[in-house]
């Protein structure tokens, strides 16, 4: 089910974003709404297999949420241009932030592999290096 | 016309090939493979004789490839494709094999996705274990517990 509403939910957003430019006021709610349902999903069903992935996926849509809760800064409801450039560079920060935790979260899951895979190659080397070895040792002697 | 949402998207052109770059050349791929399978079938009928690799390619073209394609950058090809058809035929953004394109990834994502899933979601949770189905089918579910439907 996770992947189905992972299309719908695009299908939504595209067709929102595309087809009913008209009313933008309506466009940011049904957005929110959209993403308030995905976090309910998510949290309801759990339908990812790894907490770790879970977790990911929760704080990414908390994120999205935010960022989405920003589209309401940039309608008339601010009426300062400044007030709206400043809400911009908050949001700018919090992608940002998204962006380096999933940044680092990668980074880690490529060192541990890395750390695996050294392991195992130190171990093979270590295992040739014995049979080499015993060979060696029962060589005749001339 | 490009709306605003979308210009700062970064999608500057309407033109889908230019806006789906690689995964472009991945759908080609996929399509030569296709016609490849289509070929070493009609080989198969004709002089009644069993090629291994059609049975290996059926595997990869029927759904895992295809699958995993369209579920992994599914936005790209719903933009892509609305972008498409916006523009007039025969133009340098309209041209014949951008059209095709746009057109055919619109169609996966509107109709045969919501197909596939509906179809996956609706066989029973005790399937959903079996090697045939998760060979066939496992490009919905990576990383998705399977132990229940939600």
């Amino acid at each position: 089910m996770y992947n189905f509403v992972y299309m719908l939910r695009r299908i939504h957003f595209v067709g929102w974003a595309f087809f009913v430019t008209q009313f933008p006021s309506l466009q940011c709610m049904f957005i929110m709404y959209s993403n308030i349902f995905v976090a309910i999903y998510l949290g309801a069903y759990k339908p990812l297999i790894k907490r770790s992935d879970r977790y990911l996926e929760f704080f990414n849509e908390l994120i999205i949420t935010v960022v989405t809760y920003h589209e309401m800064f940039y309608t008339d409801w601010v009426d300062k241009m400044e007030d709206k450039m400043l809400f911009g560079w908050s949001m700018i920060a919090i992608i940002a932030f998204n962006l380096l935790i999933n940044i680092l979260i990668v980074l880690w899951i490529m060192l541990k592999n890395l750390r695996l895979t050294a392991i195992k190659l130190k171990n093979l080397v270590k295992y040739y290096l014995t049979k080499l070895n015993k060979w060696w040792n029962s060589k005749p002697e001339d | 016309m490009i709306f605003d949402q979308v210009r700062d998207l970064g999608y500057e052109t309407h033109n889908s090939i230019f806006n789906l770059g690689s995964l472009a050349v991945f759908l080609v791929f996929f399509l030569v493979r296709l016609l490849m399978w289509m070929l070493l079938k009609l080989y198969e009928y004709i002089f009644k004789k069993r090629v291994r690799y059609t049975k290996t390619l059926k595997h990869e073209l029927f759904f895992s490839y295809p699958i995993l394609l369209f579920t992994e950058a599914y936005f790209e090809w719903l933009i892509s494709g609305i972008l498409q058809l916006q523009t007039i035929w025969l133009t340098t953004n309209g041209e014949i094999l951008g059209q095709v394109f746009g057109g055919f990834g619109l169609l996966v994502c509107l109709v045969v996705m919501p197909y596939l899933f509906i179809r996956a979601i609706k066989f029973p949770v005790k399937v959903y274990t079996r090697d045939g189905f998760v060979k066939k089918w496992s490009s919905f579910f990576i990383g998705v517990n399977m132990k229940t439907k939600g």
